[in-house]
């Protein structure tokens, strides 16, 4: 019927009108595949790629990894929130994604008597109360399965900080920072220590003339490209380069007049962002890691009006930020509840639920869903042709 | 000249290209239209749609609809750049809106498709290079797993399971977030 037809057709394809065929065509078809894949959620993507190897091994290339994130940040999925007293804290979602849904509620089920020290890429170190003895441990809420990992014994000094590794360093472990004067009183020597399985070790160490005494930390975020950043209770902020060996004490910038701000590194760790308001009116600042200067501080965003609390006539403490510098945690002093704003979206919503009696001994830790999803290596990847 | 200029702008806008489908049914469609297809936008420019451009991968009903698609959202480009001058900002963020809107609502019922249409759709967009139509249909098929089982995904799209069931024990346990 169709042989008429002069069209130079080279080995016909099949156009069969709404057939099955079509659907292995496009799914048999890599690029379209990776294109179908890309468009899915985290949580969708994780579940397809145990559809079959093939699947599994175009979900699992790094580079479509890289593609997929692109497109789909890690995003908030909600914090958790410590009152001074409270045995642990309690999670709140943020999140209202049907996709994180079940991630949310992984989250949520973290429980235990805890203090939260750091907190990333879905992991949690924890100083623990649940034993007779203080002890740090990393927590794994979104694998429930995984065993609580205990940590050898802190060497017990004062000024010691401590964190989850770096992303991407490969350990899955837990760091610590150590400052210790030694000999003149502002000779410092700084040690970077990993856990190991039975004691701390120390993997890097330098020698720092701060050329002044050393001022009492607030505290410490953890540590990146070498650089440790503290906030100091005198006003000031307190850099150690270990590349350098330098130690540098920086201004906060000129309008930050009061102690109503925090700190955080962006999500690539190349800028220190401050986040401080006055009144209901919120201002973030930053200051490039990478910066020998040091007082470069660029103002970012200009005086914000927090509506919520303009309307209320009155005042907020800033809590928290989470990695992706998009949802601001703060306290509404006087009606005692708990807001974030969302800087990208300008929304803002209260937590009318989540009453705080008070908002200066309050502890909130944003929790970002996990990225990348782990996927095992397949035995004979290289072979199989699936 | 501004005779001659009108008069360019009309043989453009005349400018009609044939697209011949794979059941040789021949479709007249304006070169704006045509042109949102990569691939004939490559041909034109080559010199190469005298006497109709031959589509042997795509079926007369998958092709109606593409052209449908593609003539839609000619229009919307072309209203888009042709609007400026004649608004305030507001008003033209106002038609805009309304603009987007209406692209929004038609490509929602364009997608009220069977399953094995829409799978077609994917075919020829992605053969005539289509972006939109390309990125609008890859979406409609990963909405449709979102919150299916790796069973039900299988199931749906009749895929084979060729992991050993120590390997998907594995990766469920390095992922438990990602399941109940």
């Amino acid at each position: 019927m169709q042989a008429k037809t002069e069209n130079t057709e080279p080995a016909a394809p099949t156009p069969l009108p709404a057939s099955p065929a079509a659907i292995s065509a496009v799914l048999g078809d890599d690029d379209l595949l990776r294109e179908i894949l890309l468009r899915l959620g985290p949580t969708t993507l994780v579940r397809a790629a145990l559809v079959s190897r093939r699947w599994l091994r175009h979900a699992s290339d790094p580079a479509f990894l890289r593609r997929f994130r692109d497109r789909h940040p890690p995003t908030l999925l909600g914090f958790y929130l410590r009152e001074l007293g409270a045995s642990g804290p309690r999670f709140v979602p943020v999140s209202e994604a049907p996709e994180l849904a079940t991630a949310i509620r992984a989250a949520g089920a973290a429980e235990g008597q805890f203090f939260i020290n750091d907190c990333r890429n879905g992991r949690l170190l924890v100083t623990d109360f649940d034993s007779t003895a203080c002890r740090h441990a990393v927590l794994s809420p979104l694998h429930p399965a995984s065993r609580k990992v205990v940590l050898p014994p802190a060497p017990k000094q004062s000024l010691i900080w401590f964190f989850l590794p770096e992303n991407g360093s490969g350990s899955d472990g837990a760091v610590a920072v150590l400052v210790r004067p030694i000999g003149t009183e502002t000779m410092l020597q700084v040690d970077f220590l990993s856990a190991g399985s039975r004691v701390w070790v120390v993997y890097r160490t330098a020698v720092i003339d701060l050329r002044e005494t050393l001022p009492p930390i607030a505290y410490t975020l953890p540590p990146v490209r070498g650089k440790i950043y503290s906030l100091t209770k005198c006003g000031y902020i307190l850099r150690l380069d270990m590349d350098a060996a330098k130690g540098s004490l920086l201004q906060l910038p000129d309008s930050v007049r009061t102690d109503n701000f925090t700190l955080s590194f962006g999500e690539d760790d190349s800028m220190l962002f401050l986040i401080h308001v006055e009144g209901c009116l919120l201002s973030i600042w930053q200051l490039p890691t990478t910066s020998s200067d040091e007082n470069d501080w660029v103002l970012v965003y200009d005086k914000i009006h927090v509506r919520e609390a303009c309307n209320r006539l009155e005042d907020v403490l800033v809590m928290a930020v989470d990695d992706n510098l998009e949802f601001v945690f703060l306290w509404l002093r006087s009606s005692a509840v708990l807001m974030h704003m969302h800087l990208k979206r300008g929304s803002e919503k209260v937590y009318d639920e989540v009453k705080v009696r008070d908002g200066r001994f309050l502890d909130i830790n944003p929790f970002m869903m996990v990225w990348p999803p782990v996927f095992p290596a397949l035995r004979e990847e290289d072979n199989v042709e699936g | 000249m501004a005779s001659a200029g009108s008069g360019d702008e009309k043989a453009a806008a005349a400018a009609m290209i044939t697209l011949i489908s794979s059941d040789n049914e021949k479709f007249e469609v304006t070169e704006a239209t045509a042109t949102l297809s990569q691939t004939i936008r490559h041909m034109i420019e080559d010199g190469c749609t005298d006497g109709g451009v031959p589509l042997p991968n795509v079926t007369s009903k998958i092709l109606a609809r593409v052209i449908e698609y593609c003539k839609k959202h000619a229009t919307a480009a072309a209203g888009e750049e042709g609007s400026s001058s004649s608004f305030s900002d507001a008003a033209f963020l106002e038609v805009d809106r309304a603009f987007l809107e209406e692209l929004e609502e038609f490509d929602d019922a364009f997608l009220e498709v069977d399953r094995a249409t829409l799978f077609d759709l994917i075919l020829a967009a992605n053969y005539l290079d289509i972006k939109g139509l390309l990125n609008l249909t890859c979406q409609k098929v990963a909405d449709s797993v979102k919150g299916k089982t790796p069973e039900q995904i299988r199931e749906m799209y009749n895929i084979v399971n060729d992991l050993t069931p120590e390997e998907e024990a594995e990766i469920r346990r390095e992922t438990q977030w990602a399941f109940e």
